[in-house]
């Protein structure tokens, strides 16, 4: 499951190159999204911690 | 002036695959396989490396930096959570120490300068400039350190990918992994 997470880096890396700038970007930020949730996952109580 | 802040960002680029390759060298070399936050840790970096890859291929844009940033303070709450948990003494650490700290403590310091240079970094106005034939600069046509650094990067979430699927495969990753999954 995580290496999903360094799949889609890679391929927002491939599509920068390729100048899909704004898909790249939403890429990024999804991945953003899915890596909080991940780090939720395993130490549940970070969330709990920075808020 | 574009294209100094655009090298810049190459050098920034090629500075955090090191402290990746290095991580890569610690798991095969000396077999220390990552837990699930040292991974996600990794995941910052790789997030920070994608911004700094943004910011070398087009021209820099706030964007790109708050990009960066924002996965530098991702990675660095990852690695202060890690090193809250093995703070506590009498509680054991995970991996071995280098250089009197262990890689979670390595990250939190990496995590913390990268945050401090991309701070003063994105602070120069003049790199803003509009400069569109050097925004839309096709591949072949970029300075060569700025290629190397780029397909550098991409090797390295490659490798970072092929490696994490071996080890945690389709699964949640162990929390104290002892070998690969694709070797069980």
């Amino acid at each position: 499951m995580m290496a999903s997470l360094f799949l889609i880096f890679f391929i927002a890396a491939v599509l920068a190159i390729m100048h899909y700038e704004k898909v790249s970007l939403s890429l990024a930020v999804i991945n953003l999204v899915l890596c909080v949730l991940w780090l939720n996952y395993h130490a549940s109580d970070t969330l709990t911690i920075l808020l | 002036m574009p294209i100094l802040f655009k090298q810049l960002n190459a050098l920034g680029l090629l500075a955090v695959s090191t402290v990746m390759m290095f991580a890569l060298y610690a798991q095969f070399v000396e077999h220390e396989l990552p837990c699930p936050l040292c991974l996600i840790q990794r995941l910052g970096f790789a997030g920070v490396m994608l911004g700094l890859l943004l910011n070398a291929l087009y021209s820099p844009k706030p964007k790109f930096y708050t990009l960066s940033t924002i996965f530098a303070v991702f990675g660095a709450v990852a690695a202060l959570r890690q090193i809250s948990l093995h703070v506590i003494p009498g509680t054991p650490f995970y991996g071995d120490a280098f250089l009197g700290f262990h890689f979670y403590t390595w990250a939190f310091i990496c995590f913390s300068i990268i945050i401090t240079g991309l701070s003063i970094i994105s602070g120069f106005a003049k790199q803003y400039e509009q400069n569109l034939g050097q925004q839309r600069l096709a591949f072949k046509q970029q300075p060569i350190f700025i290629k190397i650094s780029v397909v550098l990067a991409i090797f390295i979430l490659l490798l970072n990918t092929i490696i994490t699927f071996a080890q945690c495969g389709p699964n949640v990753c162990a929390d104290d992994p002892t070998t690969y999954w694709l070797l069980k």
